[in-house]
């Protein structure tokens, strides 16, 4: 691998092309500062840094903003990105990143990259502070090529956590294990713990099914109620010493296995399958066939076989049993459901459960919520973003200790695609109305407007069917008297059309809710901004022809504790004066931070009673924030929103102006749920084609 | 009833018993309902059963059953009935409604809350104590006999707001609610349907209680009933399990390639 690594080489030509279509393009200064192309300069790289970590620190910022000054302008914006978000966890470390990122961007390939910096994140989270240092420093050897039969627990985690849902009707969240205790797999009732990594067979798939195999066995301690034997066995620990603990361990295993055997025989075939890779020698025989085994035959058993000769085999899949977190699970499940695996009862006390309705959140203290994470506010946030309090308006927000009770405030989960988990409350957002400045408003181009609102009144009018009777219909509720009269001297003629002779009742059907998101980041400053209002203005004076609720939200921010959503008119309000005057105060603000908005206005869209409810997302460009907001990590979290909005049985649509929309927008929404604008002059009566294609 | 209002209705007599497990007391409540001349609401999950329910009701009381698939364009002529040409001349064609309801039969709309909610005002009259259906073009208004009956089904897993049933609608009619059967039952009914053994059904359903599971996760709507017995046939016909298993369940449920990839994986946990 040479200095120019391939993903490095593609952000160069990335960068190549980009520039090549703006010199073709006559591209504008937003467009370069959009980061399409060009890389920061070394003072600006410096007063970037110096914003980020503080002017008063002792970094030789100028050394590493020369060192980054040499990286192309994506690079330098994923560096930042993750300086944001690693500061957010332990403002030591990001020093220690950024002290080695423009090396490590030039040296590592893009999957090495993410799995070094996942395992630093995910070694902060633990609080292993001085092993997420080490890491961090010694990034070269992730540089090597890793073992191609290395299964590593990050790249399956979302895999078996759902496979584990779907089994226990209850999310277990998987977690790495510390490598330097002896026992590496072991579970607390509430949470699965796995070897970071498996490379014990020398096949990948064999490693796979180590993985699977030893998750089947942590969720069968549940299942099979393994922690009902806590205290026989510390009674056997005390007479026995270890051996009773390692003797009961095996013979549980083994109990488990039967379990396996007969509900998941997927599960038990890859078990023997690394039975003959290991030849084990397997003891079929040693619960003579017994069906509906308890704990108790596995305490008879280990009764029987402590002190004899007795070899049982060493499983390599066997998790271990740990008295004190048996006790820990012995409590859990008193108010825990009962699974799947099991007979399921369904006496559980649900109220002490965690009650968000989003078995995908993740409720983990390493990542600090922006919200309060006390218990009283777990149980009570019943939905996300659903809930507010009536505390007085205007209260000075701590990023960090943000109180709950704020008027027009609401916290939403976000998705970090590098952990492949939800981070709960982690996005405040918080509606707020603009200022108007003038209920006399100049409307630049008024002639052209009148030409477009013409088109857009004519676009509407083939949408409103004022006719209640259709006739010359082949089928409808009366016989059309004329057409048949027609029909019948046609039929004289020979004409063959004369069954088109009924008259259908054609009662309007349109049932439509509309909700435009309107993206009002800096990066829409100037002619596209004006665009954007003479557009929404248009759109909210026809509207009202065709009868649909509509509403018009815009949305902006700076970080996720600062995420905005600017009300221009609700579904509640009628077009009036002081709509227009709002939609004309619309003005460009900071940040594209898109997920949030989404899944604010789905949940005031998932309000309106229609049969079609549309999401019309208008924006420019990518989602884009200040913090770790960029590239995959913003594209992904969009993707999630846009498909909670689909499972609110909400339709996403999203029209952007950005050239390069069709690198991200396919893999957002899939095809046919958004356009591309290459003339925003046609805004206007796109919108109100694309509105008609949307609504019949 | 007149003798000239007597369809040919053998073909709406269902004459062989229809393969049908109760789960619970829901032929009591039937027939109950049946006697008492209440219409039925059957509520109940996509492939749970509902129709099947149905047939076997219509062969265990022998009464025809008329069933209407109800849809956006369903209009009050389509139950009604209308006028039609016939040889130069107007000539009343009675619609599903109306033929149930001279005949005595059972009528089925099958998911109501599909039709416009002004179609099923229609059904109003003949849902309270006057059972009487009015036929307006014809000027006349048809008293229902005891025989007949008004049943429908709706999903409440599919209700937004546009799809729910008028509260005038819903308490006009009694309930049956129609959840998956438990997993011994539904195995049960897989193995009869499909001639599947026993415990490969019984995988089949828990394969079934997984992806149930995983709703508001990924996926609209758990594996029916329907899906399964679908899947068992296609192992008796001798499909490998897990390739019956995906063509029949996974790749039905869902496009997105993320989930199609967690319920192949949950396939391999179990075949």
């Amino acid at each position: 691998m040479g200095f120019f690594s391939n993903w490095k080489k593609r952000f160069h030509q990335s960068q190549q092309s980009a520039l090549q279509r703006q010199s073709r393009e006559g591209g504008s200064l937003e467009s370069r500062q959009s980061g399409s192309t060009g890389g920061m300069s070394t003072n600006e790289l410096l007063i970037r840094l110096q914003l980020i970590v503080g002017q008063n620190s002792k970094l030789p910022l100028m050394e590493y903003s020369t060192k980054i000054a040499a990286l192309s302008h994506p690079l330098q914006l994923i560096i930042f990105s993750e300086l944001d978000e690693l500061i957010d966890l332990s403002y030591e470390h990001a020093c220690d990143f950024l002290a080695v990122s423009a090396s490590v961007l030039a040296e590592m390939e893009q999957d090495q990259y993410q799995r070094w910096l996942s395992d630093v994140k995910l070694l902060l989270a633990k609080g292993e502070d001085e092993r997420a240092k080490e890491r961090i420093a010694n990034f070269v050897l992730y540089t090597q090529d890793a073992d191609a039969n290395v299964v590593k627990l990050s790249d399956i985690t979302y895999t078996l956590e759902k496979l584990v849902y779907s089994l226990y009707n209850q999310e277990l969240p998987i977690f790495a294990s510390d490598d330097s205790n002896s026992i590496t797999t072991f579970t607390n009732g509430c949470e699965l713990f796995l070897p970071e990594s498996i490379s014990y067979f020398d096949d990948h798939d064999d490693n796979y099914r180590l993985y699977k195999a030893l998750t089947f066995h942590l969720l069968g301690q549940l299942t099979c109620s393994s922690w009902q034997s806590l205290d026989t066995l510390k009674q056997g620990i005390e007479k026995y010493g270890d051996e009773y603990l390692s003797v009961f361990a095996k013979v549980e295993s083994l109990r488990i296995n039967c379990q396996i055997k007969s509900e998941f025989p997927g599960i038990w075939r890859d078990i023997e399958l690394l039975h003959t890779k290991e030849d084990i020698k397997y003891p079929y025989d040693l619960f003579d066939g017994k069906e509906n085994l308890s704990v108790d035959d596995t305490l008879a058993l280990v009764g029987s076989l402590i002190g004899t000769d007795y070899q049982l085999p060493e499983l390599v899949y066997q998790s271990g049993f740990i008295p004190s977190l048996m006790g820990e699970i012995r409590e859990s499940q008193k108010i825990q459901r009962s699974p799947l695996i099991l007979n399921p009862t369904q006496d559980v006390d649900d109220s002490l459960l965690d009650t968000t309705g989003d078995p995908e959140t993740a409720d983990r203290g390493y990542l600090r919520p922006v919200a309060d994470s006390s218990t009283e506010h777990i149980l009570s946030n019943s939905q996300p973003g659903l809930w507010q309090d009536s505390a007085p308006n205007g209260e000075s927000i701590n990023e960090h200790t943000t109180k709950h009770h704020e008027k027009g405030i609401y916290y939403y989960k976000e998705w970090d695609t590098s952990l492949k988990k939800y981070r709960k409350d982690w996005c405040r957002v918080k509606e707020i109305v603009e200022d108007i400045s003038s209920d006399d408003i100049e409307i630049e181009n008024l002639e052209a407007l009148k030409h477009a609102e013409q088109r857009i009144r004519k676009t509407f009018d083939l949408l409103i069917n004022d006719q209640k009777f259709i006739r010359n219909q082949s089928d409808g509720d009366e016989i059309d008297i004329d057409a048949w009269v027609s029909a019948r001297s046609n039929k004289n003629k020979h004409a063959d059309d004369f069954q088109n002779v009924y008259i259908r009742n054609n009662t309007s059907t349109r049932d439509v809710a509309i909700m435009f998101a309107v993206d009002m980041s800096g990066s829409t400053h100037g002619w596209k901004n004006t665009m954007i209002k003479q557009s929404t203005w248009l759109l909210c004076k026809t509207l009202a022809r065709l009868g649909d609720q509509y509403a018009v939200y815009g949305f902006s921010g700076s970080g996720r504790s600062s995420c905005h959503i600017y009300p221009v008119k609700s579904f509640a309000e009628s077009y009036d004066k002081s709509v227009k005057a709002r939609i004309f105060s619309m003005k460009p603000h900071q940040y594209t931070r898109m997920g949030v908005a989404i899944r604010h206005l789905s949940m005031v869209l998932g309000k309106a009673t229609a049969k079609t409810r549309i999401l019309f997302v208008l924006t420019d460009g990518r989602p884009d924030d200040i913090d770790s907001y960029r590239g995959q990590y913003g594209i992904d979290d969009t993707r999630l929103a846009l498909n909670e909005a689909k499972a609110l049985s909400l339709k996403p649509f999203v029209l952007t102006f950005d050239k390069e929309g069709m690198d991200y927008l396919p893999y957002m929404l899939g095809s046919s749920h958004y356009q591309l604008i290459t003339d925003i002059s046609h805004l206007p009566i796109q919108i109100s084609t694309i509105y008609k294609q949307l609504t019949t | 009833m007149t003798s000239e209002n007597i369809i040919e209705n053998s073909q709406y007599y269902i004459k062989d018993e229809p393969y049908y497990l109760p789960t619970a007391n829901e032929v009591d409540i039937f027939n109950t309902a049946l006697a008492e001349n209440i219409p039925v609401l059957l509520k109940g999950p996509t492939g749970c059963g509902k129709t099947r329910f149905m047939e076997y009701m219509s062969w265990y009381n022998k009464r025809p059953l008329i069933t209407v698939a109800c849809h956006d364009d369903l209009t009050t002529a389509d139950l009604v009935g209308r006028y039609l040409i016939q040889n130069d001349s107007t000539v009343w064609q009675d619609g599903p409604l109306t033929t149930a309801v001279r005949n005595g039969c059972i009528c089925y709309l099958d998911e109501i809350v599909e039709a416009r909610k002004d179609t099923t005002v229609v059904i109003h009259p003949l849902c309270d104590d006057r059972r009487m259906l009015p036929l307006e073009k014809l000027g006349q208004l048809l008293q229902a006999p005891p025989e007949f009956c008004l049943t429908m089904s709706y999903n409440p897993g599919y209700q937004s707001a546009v799809k729910d049933l008028k509260p005038s609608t819903r308490q006009r009619f009694i309930s049956i609610d129609f959840s998956y059967p438990n997993e011994d039952l539904e195995a049960q009914i897989v193995h009869n349907e499909a001639g599947l053994e026993f415990p490969t059904c019984e995988h089949l359903v828990k394969l079934a209680s997984m992806t149930r599971n995983l709703v508001g996760n990924g996926l609209e709507e758990g594996a029916s009933t329907r899906l399964l017995v679908h899947t068992a046939k296609l192992i008796k016909r001798g499909f490998e399990p897990k390739m019956a298993c995906r063509c029949a369940i996974a790749d039905v449920l869902t496009d997105d390639p993320e989930t199609v990839n967690l319920l192949h994986e949950m396939i391999e946990t179990l075949f």
